[in-house]
């Protein structure tokens, strides 16, 4: 494990993810004119084997949406519905029916789109707080309705080559009486996470 | 009994127990049966090569397999009398970058078990989805379940 943080690092992470998440939030809001509550951020230092818990069922089927980031800050961010809640979401950003003709072509569109404007509203404020003026870019969204287990190990191998353990932000931001909820994940690369200490400490 | 083995895990039961992995992805799962001991081990493998570093001995395919053929040796399997079968290696999210890493670590595990002369008896990899094993010590049979899509018994 190449990094080290302490608990006040991890404490202003957690802060600086707060912040970004409740700016994705406020954007969401504003996509479906509701309110949109947000839980408080967890950081998790998993083990290899311990990843998949991080959501009790592991063969649970979702809908994930995938993102490299990648500009002074590199990571990846991940973002899991149920498919209820994909459902739901869909028809509240896009007013499609998807009752009767399921068009889910046109669901993961929306979703993909609704994931775009999310992260990239989150990764700004992130870019913006981290004491670094130059940009932060996010990969165009990928698209997967599988197993959590089997969502989780492709990213996973992405970033485990050298590292026995992953850092994990998450979140989940929810609609008024949970009518969806939105797992709100960023793996940020361990060389990039001392970045972005350091440079909290120096502000 | 019946175990599950988590990602860089791996594992060995005998006679009559089953082993179950879950939600593999690019994740491959490489199960080993003895024929004549009926016993059976599983690798639930990350990465298709170490490079010599070392880690949990389950993360890449290479050492994982070399680790777990030794655990079945010190139980008394004979390799000749191992056989395998291979499953995982899919490609979720549809990444573009070739070859993929579901693929890579199928070509890793072929490489490593042609060298070692352990045949592959039956194999399901590859594709956009996930699947998930039970592996029976008492047949050496591997269901293989993926959502919607019917049993397969490899």
């Amino acid at each position: 494990m190449s990094f080290k943080l302490n608990h006040d690092g991890l404490d202003r992470l957690k802060e600086l993810f707060n912040i970004g998440a409740g700016n994705a939030a406020n954007t969401l809001s504003g996509m479906i004119g509701e309110r949109v509550m947000i839980s408080v951020p967890e950081v998790h230092i998993f083990k290899l084997n311990e990843c998949a818990s991080i959501f009790g069922e592991i063969e649970r089927q979702m809908v994930g949406i995938y993102h490299d980031v990648s500009g002074w800050l590199k990571g990846r961010m991940l973002l899991l519905l149920s498919v209820n809640s994909s459902d739901r979401l869909a028809q509240l950003l896009h007013f499609v029916c998807l009752k009767g003709g399921y068009k889910e072509n046109e669901r993961n569109n929306t979703l993909k789109e609704f994931s775009n404007i999310l992260v990239g509203s989150y990764l700004n404020t992130l870019a913006e707080m981290g004491n670094n003026k130059s940009p932060v870019i996010h990969s165009v969204p990928l698209l997967a309705e599988d197993m959590i287990g089997s969502l989780l190990d492709g990213v996973l191998a992405k970033i485990m080559e050298k590292e026995d353990s992953i850092i994990i932000l998450k979140t989940v931001l929810s609609g008024k009486s949970g009518i969806f909820e939105v797992f709100f994940l960023f793996l940020p690369d361990a060389a990039s996470m001392q970045v972005l200490a350091s440079g909290i400490q120096g502000s | 009994m019946r175990y599950t083995v988590q990602i860089a895990e791996l594992k060995v039961v005998n006679l009559p127990d089953i082993i179950l992995c879950l939600g593999l992805g690019s994740c491959l799962a490489v199960c080993l049966y003895d024929t004549v001991r009926k016993s059976a081990g599983v690798v639930h493998a990350l990465l298709p090569s170490s490079n010599g570093m070392s880690s949990e001995p389950g993360k890449f395919v290479d050492r994982a397999i070399n680790r777990l053929l030794e655990d079945m040796r010190n139980s008394g399997s004979r390799a000749s009398d191992v056989v395998t079968k291979l499953v995982g290696g899919a490609n979720i999210f549809h990444f573009v970058n070739s070859p993929t890493i579901g693929e890579r670590n199928i070509e890793s595990a072929k490489r490593l078990l042609t060298r070692l002369g352990i045949p592959i008896v039956a194999e399901d990899v590859g594709g956009n989805y996930g699947r998930s094993i039970e592996f029976f010590s008492t047949t050496g049979e591997v269901f293989v379940k993926s959502g919607l899509r019917m049993l397969k018994v490899l």
